[in-house]
């Protein structure tokens, strides 16, 4: 065996050595369906961008699993701003300057499987990457719609959290982008159980109400319904039917009032249509000839169950 | 010499019909303007031929018969006769400055009241806010926001 041909074989080797320590980049998505592992705290920077300009903010995040977390809004002076806190079901937002407190059921969404079974059909995953946020070693992996209109997505990922340590939204407009990204992040065994309560001066949050009629199950573009719910604002009783697609969420709501549009979206796209007694209002950050074409499958009449 | 828009100016002059400020107008206008002023001496002059004419009474079935096809019809007794193209105009507008604006409020009492798009907005924040790490539900308007919480307070 000349010289050469060790060199090749070994070079080979390492190829496949490293090829083997890729994670697979759909397997590191569905970890990240699935929650974070272990408690952690850090802290993270938000910036979005559309054509009113960019906008940024930052919070601290301390979060014990799924649904136990709190996020700590800084203001520009870096003190704490609004907080929200969510514990035992139930998220509560508390005003900075004061103690009386705002609180909502945290809706049970799909599934983590559910989710990840309609995400792998709508979006594909790109080879990961190795990238570093928050000086720590992540895989950052692309995550393309299948279908046009929907918003992609970049992912940087801690294989070992189990958690995304930055994402970056790009809307249907070039202009619109979101990032999230922590500048700090560390494990925190034992977090202060303190953080996740809240003064029992707090209200008790109504449970949702159904909507009360057949809304389609899927519309087109792999949307499944995910939740319906009855809501009263100005007066109005307003239905909403959310449908996801694993990431991108649409929303349509029934009022049998229009809604004025002409306010500031952000990256929101709206369509309104007029359908026998009532409106529909749609809204995602999708684009607008996607919510045109769920709009054409949508019902005119929708009937009690 | 530039003459007044409205060529009706010599003949109702003559007749004594002008407003108070046209008369004015129009004598300062007469005061340098030779044509007019021919204009209105001819005009004068005819009148006063006319006024001067034999009179002989009409024969009374005639008289009754003008006097019948003279009568004003009912809309005229309410709209009198425009003084001018500008007059007619500008009453035409002012009519129609009135149907439409009784249109539009007709349609606004017909038409139910807008409501407002933030808690709708809202309602969709936090719907795409349940993710891995939610985008929606970490920046959007404190208003939005808080909308979201307000609304469900409301909740049935």
């Amino acid at each position: 065996m000349t010289t050469l041909t060790r060199v090749s074989g070994l070079l080979l080797l390492a190829a496949v050595g490293l090829r083997a320590a890729e994670p697979d980049g759909g397997a590191l998505v569905r970890r990240a369906f699935e929650g974070p592992r272990a408690p952690y705290q850090g802290e993270i920077t938000i910036t979005h961008w559309s054509a009113a300009g960019a906008r940024a903010e930052e919070a601290r995040v301390y979060v014990q699993d799924r649904g136990t977390y709190r996020y700590e809004y800084l203001t520009p002076a870096g003190r704490v701003g609004r907080v929200v806190v969510g514990a035992k079901g139930v998220e509560h937002l508390l005003k900075p300057e004061g103690r009386r407190a705002r609180s909502k059921p945290i809706q049970p969404a799909l599934s983590p499987d559910k989710e990840w079974t309609l995400f792998q059909s709508n979006y594909r995953v790109s080879a990961p990457t190795r990238d570093r946020v928050a000086d720590r070693a992540v895989w950052s992996v692309e995550l393309t719609p299948l279908t046009e209109g929907k918003p992609r997505e970049r992912w940087w990922v801690d294989d070992d959290a189990g958690v995304v340590l930055a994402l970056r939204r790009y809307g249907p407009d070039p202009g619109d982008a979101s990032m999230v990204r922590f500048v700090r992040f560390e494990a925190a065994p034992g977090l202060n159980p303190r953080l996740f309560e809240v003064a029992a001066e707090s209200e008790t949050p109504a449970a949702d109400a159904p909507a009360g009629v057949d809304a389609p199950r899927a519309l087109p573009c792999g949307f499944v319904l995910k939740r319906d719910r009855r809501f009263q604002t100005q007066g109005v009783t307003v239905t909403q039917w959310t449908y996801t697609d694993g990431l991108t969420v649409v929303s349509f709501f029934r009022t049998e009032k229009p809604v004025r549009l002409a306010v500031p979206r952000g990256r929101m796209a709206v369509v309104q249509e007029h359908r026998g007694p009532a409106y529909f209002t749609v809204i995602s950050d999708g684009s607008e000839a996607l919510l045109r074409r769920l709009c054409a499958e949508w019902p005119d009449d929708l009937r009690a169950p | 010499m530039i003459h007044p828009p409205d060529w009706s100016f010599p003949s109702a002059f003559v007749d004594g019909a002008l407003a108070d400020d046209e008369r004015v107008l129009f004598e300062e206008h007469l005061a340098g303007c030779a044509e007019c002023r021919n204009e209105v001496a001819a005009l004068r002059s005819l009148k006063a031929r006319l006024a001067e004419a034999p009179r002989r009474p009409l024969p009374a079935a005639l008289r009754a018969s003008w006097a019948r096809r003279s009568r004003p019809p009912l809309w005229r007794r309410w709209i009198p006769p425009a003084r001018s193209p500008r007059w007619f105009a500008a009453g035409l507008a002012t009519a129609a400055l009135a149907v439409a604006t009784a249109w539009v409020l007709q349609r606004d009492v017909a038409a139910p009241a807008a409501i407002d798009l933030e808690p709708l907005m809202a309602a969709h924040a936090a719907s795409a806010a349940e993710r891995p790490m939610p985008v929606s539900g970490f920046y959007e308007d404190d208003a939005v926001r808080w909308a979201s919480y307000n609304d469900d307070a409301d909740s049935r």
